[in-house]
């Protein structure tokens, strides 16, 4: 019966093609969907790279750039785990807790192809420490840190003195018995040595000699010599523009780069990146170190149905306080009401003014609820260990009555709270705000009139270290999960303090010892000895604690695999772009 | 091109030259003066920030390091080295970004002179009318306005409000490709670079065209029959071009400050972006390299102006 | 930025006053009553500064009080321009940003008057090597951008801790050479006038010729170009807060309050409206009574 079989054959064909537009359908919200045929990533970046050295790396964005060109014999995951990475497995430690034996992978390859081996290790640790740079004192806890000299030589005659192997600038406690074991003695324990080394893109980072010695001070600015072992390679450079990476091929690690080029445009202007963003002329933004993306574009983006969609604020480590003169000796240019020595009642004015700042009317109205949350749990920042727990701190409090109490009491005719200036760095547009914040609560809530003066950042912080102001804004962003990275930089006499490189003058042998005591032990075993030296800080109200920073990131709906943690942005590796239109 | 205009250009030449030699100068004592340095961060203690700073030379007295800079510079053409973004030689970037800056700048003048002049012609044209009284009131409001303020509002328009209606089909996008971008990245960061200044171009060329337009060989021209638009063209708009000729000038030096904030917000790799920053980093190198850029574009382009000046008025003579 | 119209260097410089002094002066405010345009901009200049004097005194918030209401919130019959971007009261800020411009404005330009008028006095009345000089000098800072001469003088001398008496001398010594430029072209013209010379040999002494004699007659292009330098500071200063060498904050000047509004134009554009409209509007104004005041002064121009 012709008829009912082309029949039944048209119902056929109708329903295979019903299928096949709902399986096309389906493409675009599934699983499978496949990957671009141009691995390209765009995205931009403020500034362009102070130094992409591993001994020298200190800015931001230089290290989120850096930490895919070079690796280190282990690194932190996506989750903040030490994890190995040039190592084939975790160190073993000596029941001491005072060697590290590491087996190095046999098959890492820098990108021109040269094979590394533990002589690479030890000549990029020593280095990094002989180098004395930002972040050699990752390396401080390495026996014979301590002999190398705080004048380091110029770049040139280092690698001299390194490629004879002169004891002036390699330490003692490292040494390579063989080429894939790397054998580290420690001065005394530190547990906080595997987070130091594990830190990306700086002092812990393995580079290659033959290609550093032939141009040691700028052999990271061109393409042709700034080798590493990472993912990524320089392809090419345009100084003040742009930058272009394309991944290694046939690279050691994992996961194989899927995105195949890299490009890196530099444009100043917060605003200007966000409309390229959104113009669709890149795919990430806020990345590479910037994540402060202009609140009000992150307001804006907010209440847009799409665009929200592909904004994600992350809590930064980075925590905002406002720091006291503590001390008031001759070599301190700052002297002040609030220094001990200025009699007894100035522990209660720093009260007073601690508790006249009203924190959670800051977040609103400096961080619009967006940027920034309330720093509740004390100076290390939420999320981190020794974080002393959600509003666990006194000095965050807000007490405009109490504020004025202590204030009658300790200054009952005003003077010694007249002519105060607070400083700050307007370099960062939060800081400016801060500041007429702060200045506008200590006049409602107070009656002091404060003046509020911007500093050009790099005297700023030249003054603040030097001891130069009353009361300034000062700040933290923590490199690596350990409050040794904080108090030790911060308070502690390793910063320099009372007098050298120390805000606040704050000197306390008590202080002093637990720092040491704690900073030898394993982290889960100092936390508690770590909370008491916070504890410590507040009883002497040594600050006034105001906000922990957030970041905003913006990611285009085909780019997976691209995310942030509190730390750093996530490895470019990982990073796929899928087709898109 | 007489012997007597060749002396003359040598002449200017060399004083430019002198003069970006006494910019450099000038700006090198000054920036050396200011507190803090490219080095400074809240990690780095004294003596490694000394070491630093010892590496760079930047720990010799201020008399060495001068001799060495301005030897360096005449001899060599040579800048030095960035130090805030170490390893950058400063030469080619200043290079590089001072013909950007350049390029940018040149089309801005082309918009301030043509459509201040245009706006100019027509007002005196119409003099008294709603045409005169509309095309003044709309130069002089964008004279009257911070030109960041402008600048926002053209990327909101042209970025991103014609990006919607056209469904990205058709709108300005932010950016610069290359070293010499593009004719579409061009045009909007230009217009408002130049147009502030149009109304002084306007202003001028109106005052001058009704004073022409009074003058008897005016009159005369018309007597003889000629068609009033070749009049006007002809006779009016070559006198009128002279006072605007004179203020070219300064014109130009307008519109380099402008670019310093237009660069910026357009996210154009030119002088401008190094400008401010680079003295807020303590960039010592690149802020003696940028002014000195400066000086010298701001004297080339008087240079020019000066001599396109004889073309239109034979009057003028040098040497 | 660029000199005023009635400076054109290398022409023919503006013909001297021939008229006694004493007509000039009531022509020249005959003529200005008649110009519309300048009696409005006048006006409207005058009641800004009855709201300056006021806001010396009173503004409906105080200008330093954040968080008065929601962030970014707009008009509202409480805050009839809104709040900022800290919550504060937009109208009040405005009100005291008259003073700062206004201040900022006349501040250059008496600056400008004392330096400029009697370098071009010396320079056209002695000549020889005293106009030389003052060439020479003139030439110097023609040559460097005025951005340039404001950067280093802002970051030199107020050596990182800005202010605004010193950024007003900042702005003042990018303008001074065309007030110095006009009054020697001025001088150059006069001193050649028969009354000069009458004074001359009459046996008076020079000082008493130049501020006697010269600059009294030289005194309309003066004070047109003034008039006209005004707004010329003011936008200079709100470009330098723009960069953030302006006024410190929490100073409310226009060109500050504009500057940072102007990140928040999407979502709050009255912020940025406000102290644009102001600076135009003030900026127009000044232009226009220029206008008049040159229109009115020019002896060629008869209505």
């Amino acid at each position: 019966m012709a008829r009912s079989s082309g029949y039944v054959r048209m119902l056929g064909l109708a329903v295979a093609g019903m299928l096949a537009v709902m399986a096309c359908g389906q493409q675009g919200t599934g699983q499978n969907q496949s990957l671009a045929s141009d691995q390209t990533l765009k995205f931009p970046i403020g500034d362009d790279f102070a130094t992409l050295d591993p001994a020298q790396v200190n800015a931001e964005t230089d290290s989120e750039v850096a930490q895919n060109m070079f690796n280190g014999l282990v690194k932190f995951d996506n989750d903040l785990n030490v994890v190995p990475d040039i190592a084939s497995a975790m160190p073993t430690i000596s029941s001491d807790q005072l060697t590290y034996t590491f087996k190095l992978r046999p098959d890492v390859t820098f990108s021109n192809g040269d094979k590394v081996t533990s002589k690479d290790v030890v000549y990029s640790w020593n280095r990094a420490a002989a180098t004395q740079g930002p972040y050699s004192t990752n390396l401080s806890a390495i026996a014979g840190f301590s002999n190398l000299s705080s004048k380091p030589p110029a770049p040139a005659q280092l690698e001299q003195l390194l490629a004879k192997n002169d004891p002036s600038v390699m330490l003692s406690g490292l040494s390579a018995p063989d080429p894939q074991t790397v054998v580290v003695k420690l001065a005394q324990p530190a547990g906080w040595f595997l987070s130091a080394v594990a830190l990306e893109s700086t002092t812990g980072m393995i580079v290659d000699q033959k290609v550093v010695s032939t141009d040691p001070q700028n052999w990271w600015t061109k393409p042709a010599t700034a080798i590493g072992t990472g993912s990524y390679k320089m392809s090419a450079r345009t100084p003040g523009q742009s930058i272009d990476f394309e991944a290694v091929s046939n690279w050691w690690g994992s996961p194989k780069p899927t995105v195949t080029k890299v490009h890196l445009d530099i444009i100043k202007d917060a605003g200007a990146r966000e409309t390229s963003y959104e113009q669709g002329k890149y795919d990430l933004n806020g990345y590479g170190g910037y994540s402060n993306l202009q609140v009000d574009d992150i307001l804006r983006i907010q209440q847009s149905s799409s665009l929200s969609k592909e904004l994600k604020l992350q809590p930064k480590v980075r925590t905002t306080w406002a720091s006291f003169n503590l001390t008031c000796d001759a070599a301190r240019a700052a002297k002040g009401p609030f220094c001990d020595q200025s009699g007894s009642g100035a522990k209660d004015l720093r009260m007073a003014f601690a508790l006249a700042v009203d924190k959670d009317k800051m977040v609103d109205v400096v961080c619009h609820k967006v940027v920034c949350i309330p720093a509740t749990g004390g100076l290390i920042s939420k999320g981190l260990k020794g974080y002393l727990g959600d509003n666990a701190d006194p000095l965050a409090k807000f007490d405009a009555t109490k504020a004025k109490s202590l204030l009658k009491s300790a200054d009952p005719d005003g003077s010694k709270t007249k002519g105060m200036t607070y400083v700050y760095d307007p370099e960062n547009p939060i800081n400016a705000t801060t500041a007429q914040f702060l200045q506008d609560q200590w006049q409602t809530n107070l009656g002091v009139h404060v003046d509020v003066q911007p500093e050009s950042h790099s005297q700023f912080i030249r003054d603040r270290l030097a001891g130069k102001f009353v009361i300034s804004r000062d700040g933290w962003q923590a490199d690596y999960d350990h409050p040794q990275d904080w108090f030790d930089n911060l308070f502690a006499k390793t910063a320099g303090c009372p007098d050298t490189n120390c805000t606040t003058g704050y000197a306390n042998p008590q202080f002093d010892a637990m720092a040491t005591q704690a900073n030898s032990k394993p982290v889960s075993d100092a936390i508690p000895t770590y909370k008491q030296m916070s504890q410590m800080l507040i009883d002497e109200v040594a600050y006034i604690p105001l906000y922990y920073s957030v970041g905003a990131f913006m990611t285009k709906p085909y780019v997976k695999g691209a995310g942030t943690n509190n730390f750093f942005d996530y490895y470019w590796n990982q990073y796929q772009i899928l087709q898109h239109s | 091109m007489t012997f007597g205009t060749l002396r003359y250009i040598g002449q200017r030449l060399v004083l430019i030259v002198f003069t970006a030699l006494a910019v450099s100068s000038v700006v090198f004592l000054g920036i050396h003066r200011l507190p803090g340095d490219a080095f400074v961060s809240e990690r780095l203690r004294p003596s490694q920030e000394a070491a630093l700073l010892h590496q760079y030379g930047l720990d010799r007295p201020l008399p060495v390091q001068y001799a060495d800079f301005i030897t360096k510079l005449v001899l060599r053409g040579d800048l030095g080295e960035s130090v805030a973004n170490r390893g950058t030689k400063i030469t080619p970037l200043v290079l590089r970004e001072a013909t950007v800056s350049a390029e940018i700048g040149f089309v801005a003048l082309l918009f301030t002179v043509g459509l201040g002049m245009m706006f100019g012609v027509f007002s005196a044209i119409r003099q008294n009318t709603w045409v005169d009284y509309g095309l003044s009131a709309t130069s002089v409001v964008g004279y009257s306005m911070p030109n960041f303020v402008l600048a926002s509002f053209l990327i909101l328009i042209f970025g991103v409000w014609l990006e919607h209606i056209t469904d990205g089909g058709f709108f300005y996008e932010l950016g610069w490709s290359g070293t010499f971008g593009s004719p579409a990245e061009i045009l909007v960061p230009a217009f408002a670079l130049g147009f502030p200044y149009a109304s002084i171009v306007a202003r001028l060329t109106r005052a001058s065209m009704l004073e022409v337009v009074r003058q008897d060989y005016i009159r005369t021209a018309r007597a003889k029959g000629l068609v009033e638009q070749i009049v006007i063209v002809r006779h009016a708009l070559r006198n009128a071009l002279i006072p605007v000729i004179t203020i070219l000038g300064p014109l130009v030096v307008g519109i380099i400050t402008g670019s310093v904030v237009i660069e910026n917000l357009f996210g154009i790799p030119g002088l401008g972006k190094e400008f401010v920053q680079s003295i807020l980093n303590r960039d010592y190198n690149i802020v003696i390299g940028v002014f000195t850029g400066y000086a010298a574009l701001v004297g080339i382009a008087n240079l020019a102006v000066d001599l396109v000046y004889p073309l239109i008025d034979p009057r003028i003579r040098y040497g | 930025m660029a000199t005023s119209p009635a400076v054109a260097p290398g022409a023919v410089p503006a013909e001297p006053l021939v008229r006694a002094q004493v007509g000039l002066w009531s022509d020249a405010w005959r003529r200005l009553r008649r110009n519309r345009l300048a009696l409005v901009a006048a006006i409207y200049l005058t009641c800004l500064v009855g709201v300056g004097l006021v806001s010396i005194f009173w503004t409906p918030y105080s200008i330093s009080h954040t968080g008065v209401g929601p962030t970014y919130q707009g008009p509202t019959s409480a805050h009839p321009l809104g709040l900022d971007n800290l919550g504060r009261d937009i109208l009040s800020r405005l009100m005291v940003g008259v003073q700062i411009s206004l201040i900022v404005g006349v501040g250059t330009q008496i600056v400008v008057l004392a330096v400029g008028v009697p370098l071009g006095l010396a320079a056209g009345y002695f000549r020889g090597w005293v106009d030389t000089v003052v060439s020479f000098v003139i030439n110097v800072f023609y040559g460097i951008p005025d951005l340039l001469v404001a950067l280093i003088l802002i970051t030199v001398i107020s050596l990182g801790k800005p202010s605004l008496d010193k950024i007003i001398i900042a702005i003042a010594a990018t303008r001074w050479m065309d007030m110095a430029r006009l009054t020697r072209g001025q001088t150059l013209s006069l001193r050649e006038r028969e009354f000069i010379e009458a004074s001359r040999s009459s046996g008076a002494r020079p000082l008493k010729i130049l501020f006697g004699h010269l600059f009294p007659n030289a005194l309309g292009p003066i004070i047109v170009q003034a008039t006209f330098g005004i707004p010329q500071a003011i936008l200079f200063e709100a470009f330098l807060s723009f960069l953030g060498l302006g006024v410190p904050p929490p100073t409310p000047s226009w060109g500050a309050m504009a500057a940072d509004g102007v990140h928040s134009l999407r979502i709050a554009p009255h912020i940025v409206l406000a102290p644009s409209l102001a600076l135009i509007f003030t900026l127009m104004a000044f232009n226009f009574v220029g206008d008049g005041l040159r229109d009115a002064l020019d002896p060629r121009q008869r209505r």
